[in-house]
């Protein structure tokens, strides 16, 4: 036998790494995706306890705004942004005084600046922007916090957006702080940060260990700092109580990957979600504590829920969670139940109000979920809410190509617009041509549709005899929720076998199918074949 | 802000990893392509388990067997789709290396896939065969075997190669 340990030494040679840092975003990302997807959903729970302790701490009146960093107004600027073609909601927001929030941005660049935009209870809308992207949206006194990135800092940054969408820089953290009653917690980038609305204060969490795994943090009423530790197969609820951790196991039954923690008053609400490899089975267990943590017990909940992808507590202490069946209701006391079909995004309330976010629209409920309205989000008043686009299937001419996108809500039917391309370019440019314009946004004036990611998401397409190879960067949290994973799945397969000569659509992930699957849940790599049969790849 | 620092390790650890880890994956795979996809996913396992991973005494042993457990569930499933594997393995492997290289990769795409993961491990990643039967978690009589199998059904396709250099179990 020859030496042959060069063969690899060659090989590493020819190599081109990828960065580090795009490996860790997608690690990072996968730890949170559960939690960030929610962007409304469990942390405006922090709301409720922000308003809360207003009560408990006698402020009644909203703190001044800092005056520390500039404050960004530019209604023109963020007008103009959340009306151009591919501007999206990348996060909503209510706050206990009936305010609604929208974040705006474009979906060509995540270096781009946000706008925001938010509409009182009166209906007048302010208008601001932001420097950078806005990952994060936590409900305080005073508006909401939220956590900036590619705004030029290296590790992000905190600001506050007011009543007025003024867009505020706070200061960095100067030192550590025990919490108290009213503060609120926000993840930035990987550090857990308490703010403090009275002064407007970053604080850094002392003695904080990290958990391997990050769930979405809240401040009880009492001052409590709750979080859920995820650590080897065992969840545990940590509280951070005069400076140290004090955990209480949750759950250790099997190998919980992921976890969601609302809260609302001394209601908490868990979900944990159980993931069994090599079968690639995944389950979801609700736990409730309604003494602020102290004890908990197992909602007896419907057996089939799927993915619970967001969780809200009401000040009243019913939870109510997004799942891949409906919106299940948990009653403080009791069995939760289904009340809703099926939805996208995420829940969230103003610890009266429950709304579902669903992409440039919204369902409103004032009665806990027995009647629903519909509503434009924030900054597009003059978008009108229809769904009559919902089924529509035009044929394309010889220089056309179909842009297939979902449709909303609670549309099983999609809808597709044409895109025009030239007659006589290849199958692999014509794909190019429609899954570009897929992932630019649906038509303005659709506001029943929605589409996922943005340009920068397709990297490749690849055309390999009846193959079709698709790369996208799933970067973001775009594909974490079920609903979003079926979404891209549609879309991908809809417009793929659009060409007849296609036989087998492949979807990959920074060019890793494995990682595909791993992105949307399936844990695998599958491939998708024109009889709609889903075949390891 | 405090700086993000927490991946430090994990960076250098991939700095100095990454190329050596896809060159072995190569072999076990026979695919330039699959072995990138499968060194980069277990990196996002490991910034995912980063306290795990640091934790370890050997890191780089715990990427290596993640990403040839990712290579092994990758070889079960495409078993449905050998008619369009071959072909898409013959594209990637080609592009910038070596003739010499690329007939090696050739000849162990030959191989059964424990065969091929047997001796691309001991004879090309140059792991001794206890660390190999640790790694695919069988007997070390089962790596032996599997070793001369595959040595046998490798030596006409390599006669090329200088038949003086026995390298056999070098390190048994």
């Amino acid at each position: 036998m020859p030496d042959l340990t060069h063969v690899p030494a060659d090989v590493a040679d020819h190599l081109d790494p990828p960065p580090f840092d795009a490996l860790v975003v997608r690690g990072v990302r996968r730890r949170r995706r559960r939690t960030t997807s929610l962007v409304t959903g469990a942390v405006v729970a922090v709301a409720v306890l922000a308003a809360t302790a207003r009560v408990v701490t006698g402020d009644s009146a909203a703190p001044e705004p800092p005056a520390a960093s500039p404050t960004v107004l530019s209604p023109s600027e963020a007008r103009a942004l959340i009306h151009e073609r591919g501007a999206v909601v990348t996060a909503l927001g209510l706050d206990d005084e009936g305010r609604e929030l929208a974040v705006w941005a474009h979906r060509r660049s995540r270096e781009s600046p946000s706008a925001v935009a938010v509409r009182a209870a009166d209906g007048a809308v302010a208008l601001g922007m932001a420097p950078g992207a806005l990952d994060d949206v936590v409900p305080v006194t005073g508006g909401w916090l939220a956590e900036s990135t590619n705004d030029g800092s290296r590790t992000g940054s905190v600001v506050l957006i007011g009543p007025d969408a003024s867009v505020t820089t706070l200061p960095a953290p100067t030192g550590t702080t025990t919490p108290q009653p009213g503060d609120a917690a926000i993840w930035v980038g990987l550090a857990l940060t308490l703010y403090r609305p009275a002064t407007h204060e970053l604080f850094e969490v002392p003695a904080v260990a990290l958990p391997d795994s990050q769930s979405n943090p809240v401040v009880t009423a009492s001052g409590s700092l709750v979080t859920l530790l995820k650590q080897a197969d065992t969840v545990s609820v940590a509280r951070l109580e005069d400076g140290a951790w004090v955990t209480h196991e949750l759950d250790g039954s099997s190998s919980p990957s992921a976890h969601l923690l609302g809260g609302g008053g001394d209601t908490l609400a868990t979900v944990v979600h159980h993931h069994r490899e090599p079968e690639t089975t995944s389950y979801d267990v609700v736990h409730l504590s309604t003494d602020a943590g102290a004890t908990w017990r197992v909602v007896p909940a419907p057996p089939r829920l799927g993915s619970i992808t967001s969780i809200a507590t009401t000040t009243r202490g019913t939870t109510f969670m997004t799942t891949s069946y409906g919106l299940l209701r948990v009653p403080a006391e009791g069995d939760a139940e289904l009340v809703a079909g099926t939805l996208f995004g995420g829940v969230l309330t103003d610890g009266d109000r429950i709304m579902m976010s669903n992409g440039r629209i919204y369902s409103r409920s004032d009665d806990e979920g027995a009647s629903w309205t519909v509503a434009a989000v924030p900054g597009r008043e003059d978008a009108p809410v229809e769904t009559l686009d919902c089924g529509f299937a035009p044929t394309p001419g010889p220089d056309q190509v179909l842009v297939s996108f979902g449709c909303l809500p609670d549309h099983p039917e999609r809808a597709a617009e044409l895109a025009r391309v030239a007659a006589e370019t290849s199958t692999e440019e014509r794909l190019t041509a429609a899954l570009t314009a897929y992932f630019a946004g649906p038509p303005p004036r659709s506001g029943a549709l929605w589409s996922l990611g943005s340009p920068d998401t397709l990297r490749a397409v690849v055309v390999e005899g009846d193959r079709a190879i698709v790369d996208l960067d799933l970067d973001g949290g775009i594909a974490s929720t079920s609903a979003q994973s079926g979404e891209i799945w549609a879309a991908l397969t809809t417009m793929a076998f659009q060409f007849p000569e296609i036989e087998v659509m492949e979807p990959r992930y920074y060019g890793s199918c494995v990682a595909f699957g791993a992105a949307v849940g399936a844990g695998e790599c599958l491939v998708v074949q024109r009889d709609g049969d889903y075949v390891p790849g | 802000m405090p700086e993000d620092t927490q991946h430090d390790a994990l960076r250098e650890l991939y700095v100095a990893s990454y190329r050596r880890l896809v060159g072995q994956l190569t072999a076990v795979t026979g695919s330039l392509a699959e072995a990138e996809d499968v060194v980069q996913e277990a990196f996002v396992r490991a910034v995912a388990s980063r306290r795990t991973v640091e934790g370890l005494d050997n890191p780089e042993a715990w990427l290596r067997t993640v990403a040839v457990n990712l290579a092994r569930s990758r070889w079960r499933r495409t078993q449905r789709f050998l008619h369009l594997a071959p072909r898409l393995v013959a594209d990637d492997t080609d592009a910038g290396l070596s003739p010499d290289t690329t007939a090696v990769l050739a000849a162990l795409r030959t191989l059964s896939p424990t065969q091929r993961e047997a001796v691309a491990l001991h004879h090309l990643a140059d792991l001794p065969v206890r660390e190999v039967t640790d790694l695919l978690g069988v007997p070390v009589g089962t790596v032996k075997a599997r070793l001369s199998r595959g040595r046998a059904a490798l030596a006409p396709l390599l006669s090329d190669h200088d038949p003086s250099s026995d390298l056999e179990d070098r390190h048994a």
